[in-house]
């Protein structure tokens, strides 16, 4: 989700100049991607055929998809397989990749080892409707770890996408519909969970993500034009970010709208991966701007998000912020419009707070906040955009407030902003702010 | 306005190919002489967040692109055609984010237009002649 402008009006201009002539007759080629497309539920009758290192008829994941028809069972045993796979096309519909959905950790797509573009992503589902996915665990991505798009649902399950080379984790891109359930992303350099591009419904479906645990990632969950989603019961810490919808230009169908972020858990997301980190970060430059380290939860543009009932604690810049997307070349989608952000529980009852609780900049209209407990500090400080749910009419702008996330985001150090306070343990759990530092469990 | 780094590679790109074409114009005008088709040549196109640079070519008929992705690991992108001349396949890359080479020839004269499947805004244009 990273944005680059760029200055092309006179190359463009120069092109134009040049006047190159070519042939009249032209091919247009259907899009990417259609999902929404009719794809036949198969009537069967259905096989399973079985994947592992000795003893099956399949010696090789991709070798048994390709033989698989719509609706078919691969079935894969315990084990490492350095090896991408690709499920592409609607002969491909309703079929069933599963390992062990008790352990997912059994069953390894290992992509290390691999050259390009073999170790780009390890499981790509292209163009092929409604396939479960479930029980992997996957390492050594130079792209994605399991990617769905172009697709009409699809089922993610137990699933495991350990980095640390690649991009996203667990991604669903250009898809409508679906679910992502009991899984975990880690040490990827963008983000952990992604849903991006999703097209707009007149009868939207609801992608339902439950029980997911994102750690350790630039950003726990990249939202970029994200729609009819709802993540709940699902713990995001240890990243730069927690939970960042967001409006993005260089996608299709700006914003981000109509998500739903319940009842998780958004922590001690300050890891400051601009210091030190297993995988590649990328230097910023005059034409990005990277998310600074220590949000929770950030609405970046955006309408009709609801953002409720979550704890929020230990977050050193901010627990919950909203913005303008002010970076937006679609002028109309600029705005946030219609978000409500209530009956959050913010600082863990004072034990682990939160920098900044709530930061808004009191842009665009009928966004409400509130009521939330726990709140101890607000920006700007006087509360005035934070107007109690429900709302309606143009909120306050704060151009201060705007002004201080932008520093936020060009501030060198990536934490002067930060607001340090103490953390409330949890077992099992070690803050990750410094990776060099870091007493935690490091990838391989 | 500035010109951005990659505004000026592709300036100097499109230079390049407008001096590349001078010499078959000049060619066209001389009387009783057949006009010789220029050589093939190959042209590398870098792969970035989020563009493609430089962002327009033109070439011989017959000529090979290299789209290159950077070491370093980056968004991930694709190369698809989108539009090109009467006759031509539909071709497209891997999805990828760092250390992939995709090469095509291309061998029918039109214009091709490229984007990335995953970036609405990373486009590029070639024209073969």
């Amino acid at each position: 989700m990273r944005t680059r402008s760029r200055t092309a009006v006179l190359l463009t201009a120069l092109a134009a100049t040049l006047c190159v002539t070519a042939p009249a007759l032209a091919a247009d080629y259907p899009a990417p991607g259609k999902p929404g497309a009719i794809q036949k539920k198969p009537k069967g009758p259905f096989k399973t055929l079985k994947v592992c290192a000795s003893g099956c008829k399949f010696k090789t994941i991709q070798s048994a998809v390709n033989k698989a028809k719509a609706g078919d069972t691969v079935k894969v045993g315990d084990g490492t397989y350095k090896e991408s796979v690709k499920i592409t096309g609607p002969s491909k519909r309703y079929l069933k990749l599963i390992g062990n959905a008790a352990d997912p950790s059994k069953v390894v797509i290992d992509l290390s080892s691999l050259k390009a573009p073999k170790n780009q992503n390890s499981v790509l589902i292209n163009a092929a409707n409604e396939v479960t996915l479930q029980g992997f665990t996957t390492e050594g991505y130079r792209g994605n770890g399991f990617f769905v798009t172009n697709a009409t649902g699809y089922t993610f399950a137990n699933l495991r996408a350990m980095g640390p080379t690649g991009v996203y984790g667990i991604y669903a891109f250009n898809a409508i519909g679906g679910s992502m359930r009991d899984s975990e992303a880690h040490w990827n350099n963008d983000g952990g969970f992604y849903i991006g591009q999703t097209p707009p419904q007149d009868k939207p479906v609801r992608t339902i993500v439950t029980n997911i645990s994102s750690s350790e990632n630039v950003l726990g969950w990249s939202g970029s034009n994200m729609r009819y989603v709802t993540i709940t019961k699902s713990r995001f810490y240890n990243n730069g970010l927690g939970l960042v919808p967001n409006a993005l230009t260089s996608e299709k169908y700006p914003p981000e709208e109509a998500n739903v972020i319940s009842d998780n858990d958004v922590f001690w997301n300050n890891f400051n991966y601009f210091n030190g980190a297993p995988f590649e970060v990328r230097p910023p430059t005059g034409e990005s701007t990277p998310y600074p380290p220590g949000v929770g939860i950030l609405l970046f543009g955006g309408r009709t998000n609801v953002v409720e009932n979550n704890r929020v604690f230990g977050n050193y810049l901010a627990g919950i912020g909203a913005i303008q997307q002010f970076l937006l070349k679609d002028a109309s989608a600029k705005d946030l419009i219609g978000n409500q952000v209530k009956n959050n529980v913010l600082g863990a009852g004072g034990a682990d707070p939160n920098g900044r609780d709530l930061v808004y900049d009191g842009n665009g209209s009928n966004n409400c906040w509130g009521p939330n407990t726990g709140v101890q500090t607000t920006t700007p400080a006087d509360g005035g955009p934070f107007v109690p749910c429900p709302f309606t009419g143009a909120n306050t702008f704060n151009a201060a407030t705007q002004s201080e996330m932008v520093n936020w985001a060009l501030d060198p150090t990536h934490q002067q902003y930060w607001i340090v306070g103490p953390h409330a343990p949890i077992a099992g759990l070690v803050p990750l702010e410094n990776y060099n530092t870091w007493t935690g469990t490091k990838p391989r | 306005m500035t010109l951005t780094k990659h505004a000026k590679i592709a300036l100097s790109a499109l230079a390049v190919s407008a001096i590349a074409l001078a010499p078959a114009a000049a060619g066209a005008g001389a009387a009783g002489k057949k006009k010789k088709a220029p050589k093939p040549v190959t042209e590398k196109v870098g792969i970035f967040d989020n563009y493609y640079e430089p962002a327009k070519l033109t070439v011989p008929k017959g000529s090979t692109i290299k789209w290159e992705w950077p070491i370093t690991t980056g968004d991930t992108h694709d190369v698809t055609l989108d539009k090109g001349p009467k006759g031509v396949k539909k071709f497209e890359s891997e999805i990828a984010a760092s250390e992939y080479v995709y090469t095509k020839k291309l061998t029918v004269a039109g214009k091709y237009h490229i984007i990335c499947s995953l970036h609405e805004e990373m486009v590029m244009d070639i024209t073969v002649r």
